[in-house]
């Protein structure tokens, strides 16, 4: 399957964006990424004694020349970050309902990232949040991993109430986890799990995704009704308005605070941003 | 159909509007839509009153517009009133003692055939079926004077009556027109009369001619029942005729019921009547509520002989006095030109609208179907989610 004409552009965009760990990453395959194990690479780090069962080739020669000292030469070693990329398929994603607007962004910025990740070196997955169940891409490092990450988000449309939270209790295995949703779900119980996550050593990122008209609906009255929760209906008027505006920036501060609190990587997307450089705040950390 | 008072028909016609116009105000909810972040707006009650092309809920709004046109109409006085037509007759017949009885009827007759109102007068005027004024032919002959101002006051209230059934009113008077039969007000009441008047003039009536007889009767008697015996007898002093006066202690033994067509011809000192006249044909009869005492000299003394020579040969009253009226007078009674047209009697006074109570019925009834009706459109709102609803 071919890549659409905005997943084209989009990695055209990105296709010099790096996703670095913002740790050392568990030992395993050599990869881009500092590894929290110390290795025999060219990056000479410190000496060490010398212990029985050393490799005597590890013994620096030069120093025990200069020092009488037996000590063996330690350097960084570079590992991989697999990262698996937790997207939210609620009924709240589909937003507008004629375009979609906020699920095509939200498929955009995953496949950004993963095609970051992917450039480093790291093996990438999707898991998708659906109200049919979960889709998961387990992560891999082939070279067409990014476009079944994009096929996968592809082929869905979002709908009902999918919560996040065992999902990403369900990936405690994996380095690195980029939540991508709008909150409007299991907000409490997703953040509680991050925090373990985090506190377990775990790289979790959360791209909190907010449409424009959320951020700034349109000023005529209108009666709205949130898709998750039909019967419940609010009029947006005037006097309304100025109230909704600022709970919903005081609400986004709180989340913010909250999950960076927790040690996650938060980040705000959407609201009029270009997909690219959503990808490129994600990547870099800027928040 | 007539109404008296039409006013309150345009207050309810403007009620009613009003009605139509708060039918057409609805209130409205803004238009609905997704928005995921819904939770963060104020969950409090938004609507806005518009303008609606159509009024909402026009069955309930007919009910209501029926209700307040009917109250309007049942306080509106309607009465459902014949289409004027042609000319209504009234004709006032004098029966009094100045007219010729047969004659007044004879002459009365083929004005009465077809007539709207017939109206016998004497002192007073009053309105009697047309079939049953050749009765009157036969009852007793009245002493009262005619008087033209009752029969012209009871024939415009009558033509008030048919100014909504015809065009025009015809007035025939039937009388010998005499001079004792006009007043001062005659000719004002007949300035209200908007048109001519017929006047067939009849003979006067025939025992006014020659001298009066004058029959005494005393009250012990009994032969009059216009008097009855006192309880208890008492003696005044005196009584007096005219300018005649007996100071004697009469005994009081009978008490004078009231007649109208009686007249008082001497007084005790207290007052009351000693002695009545009532006219007859020929004369009239004096009846004495007094007897003279056997014994002593008060029947003997100049002062009783005085009184009981006035109540023995004055003059009875009461006679028609044969003048007829001046041809001025008369001309000026008849008028000319057309008839009087209807529209010109001012509306007779409604007691009240048989139709009033069926509306006012018909109003209950429809205000009281308004209760179901609202359930019933409560219901059907309450199942269909509206995003229009009435204002009113």
């Amino acid at each position: 399957m071919r890549l659409g004409t905005a997943e084209g552009a989009l990695l055209d965009a990105v296709r010099h964006v790096r996703w670095p760990a913002r740790r050392r990453a568990p030992h395993g395959m050599t990869g881009a990424h500092l590894s929290k194990a110390l290795g025999t690479s060219a990056e000479f780090t410190e000496h060490r004694a010398y212990r029985q069962g050393d490799e005597p080739r590890r013994i620096d020669w030069k120093l025990l020349a200069r020092s009488d000292r037996v000590a063996v030469r330690l350097s960084d070693d570079r590992a991989t970050l697999p990262t698996v990329l937790l997207v939210d398929a609620s009924a709240s994603m589909a937003f507008p309902a004629d375009t979609l607007e906020k699920w095509a962004f939200a498929r955009l910025v995953a496949v950004g990232l993963a095609a970051a990740a992917h450039r480093s070196g790291d093996p990438v997955g999707v898991t998708v949040a659906a109200a049919d169940g979960a889709r998961r891409l387990p992560p891999r490092t082939r070279p067409g991993v990014v476009h079944d990450v994009a096929r996968a988000l592809d082929a869905l449309r979002p709908s009902g109430s999918p919560a996040l939270a065992p999902l990403l209790a369900g990936l405690r295995s994996v380095p690195r986890v980029a939540v991508i949703t709008d909150l409007l779900g299991d907000a409490d119980e997703l953040l509680a799990v991050a925090a373990a996550s985090r506190a377990a050593g775990r790289e979790v990122h959360l791209v909190h995704v907010v449409h424009a008209l959320e951020a700034d609906p349109p000023a005529a009255p209108a009666t709205y009704a949130d898709p998750e929760r039909p019967e419940d209906r609010r009029a947006l008027t005037g006097e309304t308005r100025a109230a909704y505006l600022e709970r919903f920036a005081a609400w986004r501060t709180d989340v913010a605070h909250a999950w960076r609190a927790a040690g996650a990587w938060y980040t705000e997307v959407g609201a009029g941003e270009a997909a690219e450089r959503a990808v490129r705040r994600v990547a870099s950390g800027a928040g | 159909m007539s109404f008296a008072a039409p006013a309150y028909l345009a207050a309810a016609a403007l009620a009613a509007a009003l009605v139509v116009a708060l039918h057409l105000l609805v209130r409205r909810r803004p238009p609905s839509a997704l928005l995921p972040t819904a939770r963060f707006i104020p969950d409090v009650p938004a609507s806005a009153t518009a303008l609606a092309a159509r009024p909402a809920d026009v069955p309930l709004l007919l009910l209501r517009v029926l209700v307040l046109l009917l109250v309007g109409a049942a306080l509106a006085g309607p009465r459902l009133t014949p289409r004027p037509r042609g000319t209504a007759r009234v004709v006032a017949v004098d029966v009094s003692r100045g007219a010729s009885r047969a004659a007044a009827l004879t002459a009365a007759a083929p004005h009465v055939a077809g007539a709207a109102a017939v109206i016998a007068f004497d002192s007073a005027a009053r309105a009697v079926p047309a079939d049953s004024l050749a009765a009157l032919a036969s009852a007793p002959p009245t002493m009262s004077r005619g008087s033209l101002s009752a029969a012209l006051v009871r024939a415009l209230r009558a033509a008030s009556r048919l100014r909504e059934s015809a065009d025009s009113v015809q007035l025939v008077l039937v009388t010998p027109a005499l001079a004792e039969e006009a007043d001062a007000a005659t000719m004002e009441v007949r300035a209200l009369w908007p048109g001519r008047v017929d006047l067939v003039r009849t003979p006067p009536a025939g025992s006014m001619a020659g001298a009066d007889s004058v029959l005494v009767e005393w009250a012990d008697s009994a032969a009059s029942p216009d008097w009855r015996r006192r309880a208890r007898a008492d003696v005044p002093g005196a009584l007096r005729a005219g300018d005649a006066v007996l100071v004697a202690p009469l005994a009081r033994a009978w008490a004078h019921v009231p007649r109208d067509s009686s007249r008082v011809a001497a007084r005790w000192t207290d007052g009351e009547p000693a002695a009545v006249e009532r006219s007859v044909p020929g004369g009239c009869v004096r009846e004495l509520g007094f007897a003279l005492p056997t014994a002593g000299d008060v029947a003997l003394r100049p002062d009783a002989e005085r009184v009981l020579a006035r109540l023995r040969t004055a003059p009875c009253a009461g006679r028609a006095d044969p003048t007829p009226m001046s041809d001025a007078a008369v001309q000026a009674l008849a008028g000319a030109g057309r008839l009087a047209r209807a529209s010109d009697f001012p509306a007779a006074a409604r007691r009240g609208s048989p139709l009033a109570p069926w509306l006012l019925g018909g109003a209950l009834l429809l205000a009281l179907a308004e209760l179901p009706l609202r359930r019933a459109r409560r219901r059907t709102s309450a199942n269909a989610p509206a995003s229009v609803e009435r204002a009113a």
